[in-house]
């Protein structure tokens, strides 16, 4: 089964050992909503859930799990 | 279904250099493979050699992993002795339309139920970046530091020459459509070809002066546009389906 995650926002799973650094999530996110620190995936908490970072990651290391309003 | 069974999870993460276009066209396929709903035990995946040659190891299903530019021949193999297997192939164009050109020929002509997902990144990525069939003219490459003399070959010219044909352009850029036509090829009751265009960044990119894939997907997504209208052959920067049921119209 797929390594767990980390959870680095309300509903944003982000998993270490599947990332490889490609940046792809970073840019293509219309709100500029992650960065990298110290090689940690960060959330600064404006994320929209549009899940285009999801769809994008070729290497399924991030998720959004879109929660209800 | 959930995508996560089409994924054999110990082998992850997979050996494609970071932000590689294959990925994107592996995850939308296991996407695809769970919205058809169609049970590992009914389908399997042939690939040939090269990069894209690798995703056959990572999808949890049987699987083989064929000799470079041969996976047509093997996947036709197995749809005669099984009919009832759903075959899809996935490889690169190097080893599709280089190589194994001769092969796409007869396969098209036969029309053998087959679902190929062809990633054309417009070069051998797996050696080091030479010049394929597919590279644009103009585009330096390690075997061609000056840029290519020739044109491009076409593949859709190829697959659709046939009076039955059913082949799509896609790109890693345009996911959503790059979906829905992995999901209708499998479905086609024949012969179906998905031309990805993807890219390499490692091997291909930085040398036209790229400096990361998602400056390339970027260049994919304004170089590319779906086409509006059903009738006619793509244009040379238009995504979309062409397709005939061998009725002569
Ligand atoms: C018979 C044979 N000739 C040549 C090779 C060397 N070779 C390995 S991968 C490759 C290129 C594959 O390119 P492509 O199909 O475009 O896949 P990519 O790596 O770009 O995804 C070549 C020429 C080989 N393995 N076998």
């Amino acid at each position: 089964m797929a390594k767990p995650g980390k959870t680095i926002d309300a509903h944003i799973l982000w998993t270490p050992d599947y990332c490889k650094h490609c940046s792809t999530c970073i840019t293509i996110c219309p709100v500029k909503n992650l960065e990298f620190r110290d090689d940690e995936m960060t959330s600064l908490g404006k994320c929209t859930q549009c899940l285009l970072c999801t769809k994008y990651c070729p290497d399924f290391a991030i998720e959004v799990e879109p929660k209800e309003k | 279904m959930n995508f996560k069974d089409y994924i054999k999870w110990d082998r992850m993460p997979t050996t494609w250099c970071p932000g590689c276009a294959i990925g994107t066209v592996f995850k939308q396929t296991a996407f695809a493979l769970a919205e058809l709903r169609l049970s590992p035990e009914e389908m399997t995946v042939v690939s040939g050699i090269g990069c894209s040659g690798r995703a056959a190891g990572y999808f949890n299903v049987d699987s083989v992993h064929s000799t470079h530019g041969r996976a047509l021949p093997v996947a036709e193999g197995i749809k005669r002795a099984n009919p009832r297997l759903k075959v899809v192939v996935f490889s690169g164009d190097g080893d599709l339309v280089g190589i194994g050109g001769n092969h796409l020929l007869h396969a098209a002509r036969r029309d053998v139920d087959l679902a190929v997902i062809c990633i054309n990144n417009a070069t051998y990525g797996m050696t080091g970046g030479q010049m394929a069939p597919t590279t644009p003219a103009g585009a330096k490459t390690l075997t061609s530091p000056h840029g290519s003399a020739y044109a491009p070959i076409n593949i859709q010219g190829i697959v659709t020459s046939n009076r039955r044909h059913w082949f799509a352009r896609a790109s890693t850029f345009h996911i959503v459509h790059l979906q829905k036509a992995i999901r209708e090829a499998v479905e086609w009751p024949g012969f179906a070809f998905i031309e990805v265009m993807g890219f390499c960044i490692e091997n291909c990119g930085r040398r036209l002066g790229f400096l990361s894939g998602h400056e390339m997907l970027i260049k994919l997504k304004t170089d590319f546009k779906l086409k509006a209208g059903p009738e006619g052959p793509l244009g040379e920067f238009e995504l979309g389906v062409v397709k005939n049921d061998g009725q002569i119209s």
